[in-house]
């Protein structure tokens, strides 16, 4: 080791200390200017009429809310999912349901699948919630796509003997 | 002077930044075209440094810049003044830069890559700088940080340049706040390491 070795402590003094202003190698304004000639602002006077609105508006489907909480609290989690989300998504999940259901969890080939399975799921909840941003996003909805086969190809492996005897049968 | 005495020039300075803030954000709740360019020309190399760390990549950094200043005038009018227009300013570039990468494989990749994956990465950069000493270039402290994976390399700007706490971290990136600490402390290790094998030559 050298004897300029720097400490932990080194680094954080050092990003701190790092210019808070970088200029950008092209001038970035002009795709500004045509951005924002073609976006309309946001008017945010519509927005507090419609909050006043809302009071009117939440007055009314006050029954079907009632009703609605009832169902959502007497329902289980798969069966809200597979109705409120896209078809996408309710397909993987059935998908992953019925591969679960057909072998016995306890007698995996690859140790620790479970903890892939929670990285996965992590990641699914995530562009869920980014997808709530920005619906339809084809990106998103792409990466969606990647995590949920990645989650199937995951059972599949870790229940490879259990599942070839399920297909043959 | 003690350094978290404000000299008075200082003040004047700072106070007249929030004045000419102020004074663009009614400019702009007009609906003043000219205002963003005043304010661009203000904040923009701000949000770009900010956007740089976070993404790590020039290319991404100037998109996210931009998407940034349409998104303000866009969205002005949620502006009510609760805080600072920079403190606004700020939250609303983290927020579009995290999105924004959150589109990018590269972001996927640091949630399912193994660290040890990321670490041979790392360890595998080559650099021209001629470090001889603690004294980092900025540019060569910068150039790691973007070498960092993502994941830690967001934590490690937003907390360690930009004064973020880690349950705001958290929150922003839906990790636990564990979770935010653990990046930071992995980032500032990688750092170290890649920063002393180049020292080492």
């Amino acid at each position: 080791m050298s004897i300029n070795n720097i400490e932990e402590k080194d680094v954080l003094t050092q990003a701190q200390e790092l210019p808070k202003e970088l200029t950008p190698e092209r001038d970035l304004w002009a795709g500004i200017e045509q951005a924002i000639a073609k976006t309309p602002q946001q008017n945010g006077y519509e927005t507090s009429i419609s909050w006043q609105q809302f009071g009117k508006i939440a007055a009314a489907f006050a029954p079907i809310a009632l009703v609605l909480g009832i169902w959502l609290s007497t329902s289980n989690e798969a069966s809200r999912n597979s109705n409120w989300t896209n078809p996408l998504i309710a397909s993987y999940e059935i998908q992953k349901k019925q591969l679960l259901q057909n072998v016995n969890l306890e007698h995996p080939i690859v140790n620790n699948w479970q903890s892939s399975m929670k990285e996965l799921e992590l990641a699914e909840k995530a562009l869920i919630k980014a997808l709530k941003n920005q619906p339809e996003d084809p990106a998103l909805m792409k990466m969606l796509n990647q995590v949920y086969q990645s989650q199937i190809s995951l059972i599949q492996k870790a229940y490879k003997p259990q599942l070839q005897t399920y297909h043959q049968i | 002077m003690s350094s978290n005495v404000i000299a008075p020039e200082q003040f004047k300075g700072q106070t007249n930044k929030v004045e000419q803030d102020d004074l663009i954000v009614a400019q702009l709740k007009r609906g003043e075209q000219s205002a963003l360019r005043k304010l661009y020309n203000i904040h923009g190399k701000r949000v770009y440094a900010l956007s740089l760390r976070l993404s790590g990549d020039r290319e991404i950094a100037e998109d996210i810049t931009q998407e940034v200043f349409v998104q303000i005038w866009q969205k002005i009018h949620n502006f009510r003044g609760d805080s600072k227009f920079s403190t606004w300013l700020h939250s609303v570039a983290s927020n579009v830069a995290i999105s924004h990468m959150r589109k990018q494989k590269a972001w996927w990749r640091s949630w399912f890559g193994s660290d040890e994956q990321n670490e041979t990465e790392l360890a595998n950069i080559k650099t021209n700088d001629d470090l001889t000493n603690h004294d980092l270039s900025r540019s060569g402290l910068d150039k790691h940080i973007a070498k960092l994976p993502e994941q830690a390399r967001i934590v490690f700007v937003l907390f360690a340049i930009e004064g973020w706490r880690h349950e705001e971290i958290s929150k922003e990136l839906n990790i636990a706040v564990g979770s935010s600490k653990s990046q930071y402390h992995r980032a500032k290790q990688l750092l170290q390491i890649t920063i002393n094998s180049e020292l080492d030559g």
